[in-house]
């Protein structure tokens, strides 16, 4: 070998190793990571550079203002007080979020129906004593309690709810909440952020690496992943089940979304993950078509091109043509 | 042209020796972007969400179970000869978490209690949040 060719040789190991080297992935600085407990569930925020520690507690401070007002549980919002009083000023703060629980109703065809809070109350959802109402009773409360757009009208001066009705926001206060928290971060210029409230996901902006925000599905099952969803563009996905919030009534468990013909827990699904470019749509949508039986949840999300994910509580898994662009990874049964 | 100067590389040898490079550098560099991946070991993260909130890191190689102490009281978290992690009892009243049962890969969250225990599942597929 010429004096030359290991010269040049030497130059290609060194070269080589460079590249080892300067390939090698730089770690991507961390992000501030909360977990609070509120609106009787536990909020995450993931949040990455630039972004403040004080940008983050404002966001959950939107938290804060949003359950203020329309928490179903503390005695001082103005959901409380529309539920107890029958009235509330049309000007209240919770003005828009009941507009946007009429909106969905109307949207859903009733699938999605706050004022199911009536039938939940009769279930022992709140007192956590479950029961199973008599068909008298629920047909009583149907007619006479439920139906958004029966039992809440507004005028100029104030929202009306019918006697004994109850309205519970929590189906969308959550998504309200997340969208409200989305937008300070937003707007004090935090590169990337995932907001999680419990297990309803907003994601925004990009994270430092690059790299897709991945969100799994869990899979109720066995606590495994039932699909992945990789996104670098803003997305909300919510998912409702069937498996955190039930009564067992004689070894029976019958989950808290109600059919609204019939009055009675569905059992369609263990769960529906809805994937929407709003937290709010995701957060109503899932459990709208969670109350669908699946002959019309399937036509009604390809209608609307929704992506929707599917188990069934047969075990069943089922991926709307639009989620085919969204779900990886999923379980083929 | 000058035929004085050597042709680079020519001799059978420099051929050998740089392809040897070549292979050495492209296992060099999938080593280091899949050596660390080793999959789900048992460590989980257990977050307390009281004020302060507290964070405590469990390797998983503990046979025993561990007691935390939460916002309404005592949860005990077992592992699993399989390495799979659970809520075994807390002293929360609905018993969510516990029913639960045992995972690998997703959080148990227990929210009267306020306590999260979140598999650390270290094989590069990390995903930043599940929806449940």
């Amino acid at each position: 070998m010429t004096v030359l060719r290991a010269k040049i040789l030497l130059v290609v190991v060194a070269a080589l190793i460079s590249f080892v080297f300067l390939t090698r992935p730089l770690p991507a600085p961390p992000p501030l990571f909360e977990s609070r407990l509120m609106m009787d569930t536990i909020i995450s925020i993931t949040a990455y550079p630039p972004v403040t520690k004080e940008q983050v507690d404002a966001a959950f401070a939107e938290f804060t203002r949003v359950e203020s007002m329309a928490s179903f549980h503390l005695d001082g919002s103005e959901l409380s007080e529309l539920n107890r009083n029958g009235r509330l000023a049309a000007n209240a703060l919770l003005k828009p979020l009941l507009q946007i629980a009429v909106a969905y109703y109307a949207k859903t065809d009733g699938y999605f129906d706050v004022s199911f809070a009536s039938l939940q109350n009769a279930y022992g959802f709140y007192s956590g004593e479950g029961r199973l109402p008599a068909e008298e009773e629920l047909a009583g409360l149907l007619r006479d309690r439920c139906g958004l757009d029966k039992v809440l009208q507004q005028n100029d001066e104030e929202f009306r709810l019918a006697s004994g009705s109850l309205l519970d926001l929590g189906g969308i206060a959550g998504g309200y909440a997340i969208e409200k928290a989305a937008r300070v971060l937003r707007e004090s210029g935090c590169g990337g952020f995932l907001i999680d409230d419990a297990g309803d996901i907003w994601v925004d902006g990009s994270k430092p690496d690059g790299s897709a925000w991945r969100i799994a599905v869990r899979d109720p099952r066995d606590n495994g992943t039932l699909a992945l969803v990789e996104t670098r563009a803003p997305l909300a996905i919510s998912t409702s089940g069937d498996y955190e919030r039930f009564i067992t009534v004689d070894g029976k468990r019958y989950g808290h979304i109600m059919n609204p013909l019939s009055g009675r827990p569905v059992d369609y699904y263990s769960s529906v993950t809805i994937i929407a470019s709003e937290p709010v749509a995701a957060d109503a949508l899932s459990t709208a078509v969670f109350a669908m039986p699946p002959e019309i949840a399937f036509k009604w999300v390809e209608d609307r091109n929704l992506a929707a994910l599917f188990l069934t509580s047969t075990g069943t898994i089922h991926l709307s043509s639009a989620g085919r662009q969204y779900f990886s990874q999923v379980k083929t049964q | 042209m000058n035929d004085n100067v050597p042709p680079l590389f020519a001799g059978k040898h420099d051929w050998q020796i740089l392809l040897a490079l070549l292979a050495v550098s492209l296992l060099a560099w999938a080593g280091h972007n899949y050596s660390s991946r080793g999959g789900f070991s048992g460590a989980c993260r257990v977050r307390i969400l009281t004020e302060p909130s507290q964070e405590m890191l469990f390797s998983g190689s503990q046979a025993q179970p561990v007691e935390v102490r939460g916002r309404t009281g005592p949860a005990v978290i077992e592992w699993g000869s399989d390495k799979k992690i659970r809520i075994r009892s807390s002293s929360c009243p609905c018993k969510t978490c516990v029913n639960m049962g045992w995972t690998d890969s997703s959080s148990l969250i227990c929210v009267p209690n306020g306590i999260v225990v979140e598999p650390i599942v270290d094989d590069g597929q990390q995903v930043d949040a599940v929806t449940r």
